[in-house]
């Protein structure tokens, strides 16, 4: 069956925002909608690395929710085949109250990690996280540098079947962003399909076979990533 | 491997509900319910113990009152009151304010909304126990209230809690499209702890008063506690005209308001 040949199927997705705003302080306030994405269609093989490129509000964010099944669309139907996870920010849930060794113990469990599996998991976690005896202090006293290590960690050694990244390369040191590039090459080569929306164009270019381009909530390119990036640059200029 | 169908609708899984999945939910809402414990504790030394000393204070503080006013009050009824009054107040709000929690603190991954109603309810049982434990002691140790009466106690505490959380869920919609319906619960709330029967029995009652709780489900839930305690009651004054359908319409908004969550965490996904 072909369909099972595909990882996500996202077919004629509209998607809208609903806000409530207030002109003045003593209106009574409307409530407005915005349309984030427009008959945003497209089938993504399993396997396939793509690579999510627009500005700032184009609405890659939005789409990766709504795959991730965050978000309801308000038109159209997505599928998706295989356990999704989405990587946006740098925090799986963390709880700031127990030290970053319980966090990473705790949400493995909830994240489906069984006991068997938990030790390397953790050690996977604290090897690529390199963050020390830090890992037995509390989690609201890490930096955002530290935040994210984990965090990135964390998800990249959960192996989902599909995985969505959210600009998440961008937190931490250029040594951090080395080692995560490295460590998601090494998961993509490992694993499943890959969706990542990033700033990091020669990311982009190196680790993705497709690229997909969205301009304000429409899907203006679908096709090889070079191409992608081209057309977002060149869109980034105008 | 979910296979799952995103409409506007809902939210489906069409691929076979696995044992391997069944046992990660099983472990989500052990996850979810400890969460929801640890965000009480906080910080703070005495942790979740707090849940317990809570209606134990008020109750104390409410008693001192009374004494200084010298008004006769109970001090079983006061504590039986209180306790039930406190856990109708958590319930109902954490039920409004549902829709803040609907990721359940996971955020890489959707959860199943099962594991949402299972953590919740799993959660209202152990909280309003516990709301209504150190009470419990109190009454056994202070006033004499025999096994019995404590078991309703304990059993008519859970019961209110999760009640009151499915009744709060049915405005949590409404609450999120209109912000002020929260405002308005508490302030109905507050009015319900001087209003209904938690500090005084319903017997205390009288007029229009008195009538008014008689269409109030906590009255119901305060006055068989005293009665099982051996404290001055209205229970052999009951219609079953009107409690009757009460009980039914609370329990039909309970599981109404259960039974709506999926539909209500997708809906207000997008507001």
């Amino acid at each position: 069956m072909v369909i099972e040949e595909h990882s996500i199927l996202i077919e004629d997705i509209d998607l809208e925002y609903h806000d409530y705003t207030r002109d003045r302080l003593f209106s009574r306030g409307r409530t407005s909608s915005f349309h984030a994405l427009k008959g945003i269609k497209c089938q993504i093989t399993r396997g396939e690395n793509v690579a999510l490129l627009g500005k700032n509000g184009a609405g890659k964010s939005t789409l990766l929710k709504c795959i991730a099944g965050i978000i309801r669309p308000s038109a159209g139907t997505i599928s998706t085949f295989g356990r999704v996870i989405l990587l946006s920010g740098s925090d799986p849930g963390f709880l700031p109250h127990l030290t970053g060794g319980q966090n990473v113990i705790e949400l493995a469990t909830a994240y489906g990690i069984k006991d068997s599996e938990l030790g390397e998991f953790y050690d996977s976690v604290v090897e690529f996280a390199e963050i020390g005896e830090a890992i037995d202090r509390n989690f609201k006293g890490y930096s955002t540098g530290m935040r994210g290590k984990i965090g990135f960690g964390f998800i990249t050694a959960l192996r989902p079947e599909i995985l969505l990244i959210d600009e998440t390369l961008g937190v931490g040191d250029l040594e951090f962003r080395k080692k995560a590039s490295g460590r998601l090459e090494e998961f993509i080569q490992n694993s499943g399909t890959v969706i990542i929306s990033t700033h990091s164009l020669n990311l982009a270019k190196k680790i993705c076979s497709r690229g997909l381009v969205v301009d304000k909530g429409v899907l203006v390119y679908d096709g090889d990533s070079a191409g992608a990036v081209d057309l977002h640059i060149s869109n980034s200029e105008n | 491997m979910p296979n799952i169908i995103i409409t506007p609708e809902r939210l489906r899984q069409v691929s076979e509900y696995t044992q391997t999945e069944r046992e990660d939910d099983s472990s989500r809402v052990s996850f979810l319910l400890k969460n929801k414990f640890r965000r009480i504790a906080g910080d703070r030394r005495l942790g979740v113990v707090w849940i317990l000393l809570d209606p134990i204070i008020i109750a104390s503080v409410y008693l001192f009152v009374f004494s200084v006013l010298r008004a006769s009050a109970n001090g079983a009824t006061v504590f039986i009151g209180i306790a039930l009054i406190r856990i109708l107040q958590d319930s109902t709000k954490s039920g409004v304010n549902a829709i803040s929690d609907f990721s359940g603190g996971i955020k890489a991954e959707r959860i199943r909304t099962r594991v949402l109603i299972f953590s919740s309810i799993y959660f209202r049982v152990l909280d309003s126990f516990f709301q209504s434990i150190g009470v419990v002691v109190i009454l056994y140790l202070a006033y004499g209230v025999e096994p019995v009466g404590l078991l309703v106690i304990l059993l008519s505490s859970v019961t209110l809690g999760i009640v009151c959380e499915g009744v709060g869920l049915n405005l949590a919609l409404i609450a999120r499209k209109i912000p002020d319906v929260k405002s308005i619960v508490d302030y109905i709330l507050f009015l319900m702890f001087f209003g209904s029967p938690a500090l005084y029995s319903l017997s205390s009652t009288s007029g229009v008063h008195r009538t008014l709780n008689l269409y109030n489900p906590f009255t119901y839930f305060a006055e068989v506690c005293r009665y099982f305690s051996g404290l001055e009651s209205s229970v052999n004054e009951f219609s079953a005209g009107i409690y009757l359908p009460l009980m039914g319409l609370s329990l039909l908004l309970t599981y109404r308001g259960y039974a709506k969550i999926d539909e209500l965490r997708w809906k207000v996904s997008t507001w």
